[in-house]
């Protein structure tokens, strides 16, 4: 059976110590002035007065449901067997309207190819090896699961089946393959 | 095999990296050197190694992947890291092929501080060196030589070629940091203790924020803890990526952590709550410190450290009833108070009261091979310990070092010399300190970078300024080297091997140090290297009796090849099984794992400790009549300031990484937290531009309006406003906080205040 | 939290930039400029040459300006060199290979419509007369009414009008630009554009051939248009509101907020739908024939349409939520 690639992170455990997102410009070779993904941490006031920190992953969330892939008018954007969202930079003729379609803001002009560029769950590098996405390799608080939707067994499916999720902008009806387990101390802030 | 992997294709990234970062053209700088010079090999299999992004030495392994350039992440083997890396370890990479690093030796032709240089032979480096060391001995005396080195490994190459050029004034970068604890737990326990966050059910947390300063043990531990329902009390003056994460916050005062733990011990005594067995059994000196301690109720101490009295109760009380998976965290480098020693003491006895030492989630004794072995019986196999290469004695030195370690009379008896209290350098040169009838004429400094990290940065200048010689080893022009004479090219981590490391925690272990992972670039040099051409030169080669680093680790290991061959494939190995002595199970499964061990086992099950624990310290009574724990109150601040606190970002250290490229990019600019109400009365609005200052320094910032601060309190994170002009990306941004903070050195801990009283005002 | 994850610059919810607008623009005028050119031809009467003025005008307009936005559109993209691959590459649930499918049929559409209405020209007076002789035999095939050609280039202009509002309406990540009112709002204004520019075109270059009754009716018709936009925009902004949410968080800041909230009461409310009310009301009452004033009102026509591209583009781009 195809795979389905889906990552969680837990707002819980994440600490925004950015060790994702340096991983994942050494893994990717992004250059310096642009991020394929960043942790974003904002103070937030909680209803009883408390102060807290909210993290949120700013990447490709992987829709199942892909606003990029569709509107892409050379099928530049698409989504693989494997449910994740890639570019054919060979197809690619810089009309940014993936870039423009993306809710989620996951794209970005690639400053050498000028084509976008975004998370692709390290798929042509470390996904092919049989290795983990770099970011869920190196998170020191272990806050991401990466794993197959498709198999009851994974570690994403059991981790799912405990903890309490959301998807951003589930309105959307995009249907996003990263779940976020929001902070116990807030609640859900999507 | 290994299989060794040359081309430039890797390095295209790094190149790119190059262009976008403005060629350096200084002298002995990677970018000033020719494209065609340039050689790059590395390994492209994961090659276990440390991390040296900062200090708290993480295992990581690295490989170079083809047409890409190098990933590092943490070594799987290692368990308790979980195979993790930080952002400043991911960073690494960045480091190696920095345009701005320094890959030849350089010479200053114009004044200290003034940024002029001229490339140099390592042979020309080396004759300088010694002519210049050898005036000095002739003049002052070698042991007008000062001797910093940041680290274990590279202690033991300069503290080596100290010893034998005549000087014992050695130093690490330790009083910074975290020499009072060390100091404490030397005194209680006579030997190290670690922590067990991981199985604690009540952890309380001063300042000690693992999430930012991180420690990937500690802050997987932590987590642990905490998805483990454990409760967290943090007090911490600033709301701290601990403090969020923590079951409760207390913003406690700054500089006032020793009157909460001492109303908090008081709670424990005159609540009885403390182990009556375990203290009768394990400790001495309890009626002292019950004594000395009466005074210090919590309604009296709340008034000082600002956590309401019965607060300070109810945690004592749940403390002692999580006991003994209790653990009041003995932190790191918190907001410290001239009473240093106090402060960790006072936090470790608290630990001792409720008998939470030696079993699961409390503290444990670090058991080194020497310790282990102790219980294990004649005919089992022991423990390995490292050798040392057999080299001739030093020449003797006549007179004190500069912090009288070693002199009976000596307030920092309790720092080892290896460690010495580096803090006292600046005032050692500037003026005559008591009973030391010499002040210091030179500085040899391996990889340490006290302008950055010493308080008080003016006077630290000024001392550089008076050396007759300034030596810096460093992989950069850092913030010392812009002042130095000279400065040798350091290899970075990843292109050097090291000496083999024995260390203890639950059981002995051992670590490979560092692997080289690609060949070193230009013509930087390894310390183990440095230090023994250096000393030939100095025609003191016999100190340093090895052929290189593999010659040196065979003798380490003398005929224990496995143990060779496990570390260089692994990067670790242990010994034996995890001891905890107070703890039955794990006492069981020692001695059915060694049975001679079971005539150590007491009548309960458990081992009994091998020394008294202190709660009161003879030898600190004599030297200093600090033998039990006392309060005096110090003036941190005037009335109209305001405190001024720092700690560490994730993505920055405090003297080393702040130039790397891509860390510098995450966080360029230390924005000054400062509370919404504070900011108001000082007409300050979020992002505007503030000068932060007092009698020592005028800093320049911004402000960040928030309430994850009090309103007495400003804090920045530290690591920020470089002062050497080659470090192009983080020269002049930010507050520098060791600017700001008083030259003061703690009594017997040597350490640095890193509490202070500034005014703000919008620039 | 101090920012600890570098630049956002690349966040920027502002990609498309000006060029684009001008291009909407340029396509809807081109649109609108065929649909005038048709409907003036279909009036009774005018179906044979010589052709009015405004015919000329409207025919010609539409395969320049199209060209035109084309042009612009293709030196806007990040990788231009690239861009036939938009020529062979098709996804057909992307509005734009709809778009790319439509202009295929209707530029050429437009390009032949235009030649039967400067076939003297072409043929016989212009400049490469020689050189084009020999393809007068086919257009002489397609003959000076065929109902099929204009039938479907009308068709295509609508379509092409419809598609430049369906490119933003199909991007759910800009709560103004995903409205089903906008392809409406766009097909109405450049409709409204066609005609003005028909007007301001056919009096200055072909004013001798312009019958004033045309005009008139052209200027009738334009004022039906443009209180339709006005409607269109109301029911814009009002559905918006009452949706709640963000979008009438993003409904009121668009009208209210600065720079943009300024270019649609001036610009596009004042210049583009005011201002030729006014002159209706006033100056052109009762149908007066003031060719001065009516030019005026073309223009001021034309303005209001180019602001309110504008608007639509960086406003839609602006107030995400």
């Amino acid at each position: 059976m195809a795979k389905k690639y889906g990552m969680i992170h837990d707002n819980n455990l994440c600490i925004g110590c950015q060790a994702c997102n340096v991983a994942c410009r050494s893994e990717n070779q992004i250059p310096e002035s642009v991020y394929r993904l960043q942790v974003w941490v904002k103070q937030e006031e909680y209803p009883n007065g408390g102060l807290g920190y909210e993290y949120h992953r700013q990447s490709c969330v992987q829709c199942e449901n892909t606003p990029c892939v569709s509107v892409c008018p050379t099928h530049a954007s698409y989504k693989n067997e494997d449910g994740i969202v890639l570019i054919d930079n060979d197809l690619c003729v810089g009309c940014l309207y993936c870039v423009a379609a993306c809710p989620y803001q996951a794209r970005y002009v690639h400053p050498v190819t000028k084509a976008p560029d975004k998370c692709t769950f390290c798929h042509e590098s470390r996904l092919a090896r049989g290795e983990e996405p770099a970011c869920v390799t190196v998170c020191p608080t272990d806050a991401l699961i990466f794993g197959d939707l498709n198999d009851p067994k994974s570690k994403i499916n059991k981790a799912l089946s405990e903890r309490v999720t959301y998807r951003q902008k589930e309105s959307l009806g995009t249907q996003p393959k990263m779940f976020i387990v929001p902070n116990h101390k807030g609640g859900i802030r999507s | 095999m290994t299989q060794m992997l040359s081309r430039r294709g890797f390095l295209k990234l790094s190149s790119t990296a190059a262009a976008v970062a403005s060629l350096s053209s200084i002298p002995g700088t990677l970018g000033a050197m020719e494209e065609s010079k340039k050689h790059y090999k590395g390994t492209t299999k994961f090659t276990p190694s440390i991390c040296e992004m900062c200090t708290s030495s993480c295992t990581i392994e690295a490989r170079v992947e083809e047409g890409k350039g190098m990933f590092i992440r943490g070594n799987p083997a290692d368990k308790g890291r979980g195979g993790k890396v930080c952002a400043r370890g991911s960073a690494g990479f960045n480091q190696l092929y920095d345009p701005q690093r320094l890959v030849k030796p350089i010479m200053r032709v114009g004044e200290r501080g003034e940024g002029k240089w001229k490339e140099v032979s390592w042979d020309e480096a080396y004759t300088f060196i010694a002519k210049k060391l050898d005036e000095i001995k002739q003049k002052h005396g070698a042991h007008t030589v000062a001797f910093t080195a940041r680290s274990g490994w590279n202690k033991t190459w300069f503290h080596n070629l100290a010893q034998a050029y005549g000087s014992h004034n050695l130093f690490g970068h330790e009083a910074t940091c975290p020499l009072a604890y060390d100091l404490a737990m030397d005194d209680i326990f006579e030997g190290g203790v670690s922590r067990d966050f991981a199985k604690a059910k009540y952890i309380i947390n001063l300042s000690h924020n693992v999430f930012e300063g991180i420690v990937i043990s500690y802050a997987r531990q932590y987590m642990d803890a905490l998805a483990h329902g454990a409760k967290v009390i943090s007090l911490d003056p600033r709301f701290s990526t601990m403090a969020a994460k923590a079951t409760e916050w207390h913003p406690i005062k700054p500089g006032h952590d020793l009157p909460f733990v001492l109303a908090f011990m008081h709670t424990l005594i005159n609540d009885n709550l403390y182990n009556k067995k375990f203290v009768e059994k394990y400790c001495e000196g309890f009626e002292e410190l019950k004594a000395s301690i009466a005074e210090y109720t919590p309604e009296k101490m709340a008034l000082e450290c600002d956590i309401p009295a019965e607060v300070i109760k109810r945690m004592a009380h749940e403390f002692a009833k999580a006991a003994p998976k209790a653990l009041f965290d003995f932190c790191h480098r918190v907001t410290l108070t001239p009473q240093e020693l106090e402060l960790r003491r006072a936090i470790m006895m608290c630990n001792v009261l409720v008998g939470a030492i030696e079993q699961e989630g409390g503290y444990y004794l670090n058991k080194s091979a020497g310790f282990y072995n102790k219980y294990l019986g004649e005919s089992d196999a022991k423990a390995p310990v490292l050798k040392k290469p057999k080299i001739p004695a030093y020449p003797k030195v006549e007179v004190p070092r500069i912090d009288r370690i070693g002199e009976k009379d000596s307030e920092f008896f309790l720092a080892k010399k290896g460690n010495g209290i580096v803090t006292l350098i600046p005032k050692a040169t500037l003026e005559d300190l008591p009973g030391v009838p010499y002040r210091l004429h030179g500085w040899f400094i391996a990889r340490n970078n006290p302008v950055m990290t010493q308080a008080n940065t003016e006077t630290v200048i000024k001392a550089l300024k008076a050396m007759d010689l300034v030596v810096v080893y460093d992989i950069q022009v850092s913030d010392t080297a812009w002042f130095a004479d000279i400065v040798l090219p350091d290899t970075t981590y990843l292109e050097r091997d090291e000496e083999f490391t024995a260390s203890g925690s639950k059981n002995p272990s051992y670590g490979v140090g560092r692997q080289k992972v690609v060949e070193p670039i230009g013509e930087c040099r390894p310390g183990w290297r440095v230090a023994k051409e250096l000393a030939e030169k100095m025609g003191l080669g016999a100190y340093f009796p090895y052929q290189d680093i593999e010659d040196y680790r065979l003798q380490q290991v003398g005929d224990n090849i496995d143990l060779l061959a496990k570390l260089k494939a692994t990067g670790m190995a242990s010994f034996g099984v995890p001891l905890l002595l107070q703890d039955k199970k794990s006492v069981a499964a020692f001695v059915k794992k060694y049975p001679s061990a079971a005539s150590k086992v007491n009548e309960e099950g458990t081992i009994d400790f091998p020394h008294k624990i202190k709660l009161f310290s003879p030898k600190l009574e004599a030297v200093s009549k600090k033998g039990a724990l006392s309060y005096e109150p110090y003036k941190y601040k005037e009335a109209d300031e305001l405190y001024f606190i720092n700690g560490k970002s994730a993505v920055r250290t405090n003297g080393h990484n702040g130039n790397n490229a891509w860390l510098n990019n995450l966080l360029d600019d230390a924005a000054v937290w400062i509370h919404p109400k504070t900011a108001e009365r000082l007409g300050i609005k979020n992002g505007d531009k503030i000068d932060v200052y007092n009698k020592y320094s005028t800093q320049k910032g911004k402000a960040l309006v928030t309430k994850g601060v009090r309103e007495d309190t400003v804090f920045a994170y530290f690591g920020f406003g470089h002062i050497s002009k080659e470090l192009k990306r983080a020269y002049g941004k930010g507050v520098n906080s060791n600017s700001l903070y008083s030259p003061l050195v703690s009594p017997n801990s040597g350490m640095n205040l890193h509490v202070v009283g500034v005014k703000v005002k919008k620039a | 939290m101090n920012q600890i994850w570098g630049s956002m610059e690349q966040y920027s919810t502002l990609v498309w930039h000006w060029p684009i607008a001008v291009y909407l623009f340029l396509a809807g005028l081109s649109a609108g400029a065929a649909m005038t050119s048709l409907i003036v031809k279909w009036i009774e009467g005018n179906g044979k040459p010589p052709w009015d003025g405004l015919i000329k005008a409207g025919a010609l307009l539409a395969p320049l300006t199209i060209c035109l936005g084309l042009v612009l559109l293709i030196f806007d993209l990040t990788r231009p060199l690239m861009f036939w691959k938009l020529l062979i590459h098709y996804n057909f649930g992307s509005v734009m290979t709809l778009g790319v499918l439509g202009l295929f049929i209707y530029t050429p559409l437009s390009f032949i419509y235009a030649a039967i209405k400067f076939k003297p020209w072409l043929f016989e007076t212009g400049p490469f007369a020689g050189l084009l002789r020999p393809f007068k035999g086919l257009l002489d095939k397609v003959g000076d009414n065929p109902a099929w050609l204009e039938r479907t280039l009308f068709l295509f202009a609508v379509i092409i009008g419809i598609y430049t509002g369906f490119l933003l309406s199909a991007m759910y990540s800009y709560p103004l630009f995903n409205t089903p009112l906008l392809p409406i709002l766009f097909l109405a204004s450049g409709l409204s554009s066609g005609i003005a520019a028909s007007i301001l075109f056919g009096l200055l270059f072909f004013k001798s051939e312009v019958n004033e009754k045309n005009a008139k009716y052209l200027l009738e018709l334009d004022l039906r248009v443009v209180p339709m936009e006005l409607l269109l925009l109301f029911a814009l902004f009002v559905g918006m509101y009452f949706q709640g949410g963000d979008k009438a968080i993003i409904a009121v800041q668009a009208l209210t907020t600065g720079i943009w909230a300024f270019v649609f009461w001036g610009g596009v409310i004042g210049v583009g739908i005011a201002t030729p009310l006014l002159i209706a009301i006033t100056a052109l009452k009762h149908h007066a024939y003031r060719v001065g004033y009516i030019l005026l009102n073309s223009l001021v026509v034309l303005i209001g349409v180019v602001f309110l591209r504008l608007y639509i583009l960086y406003a839609g781009q602006t107030f995400v939520g």
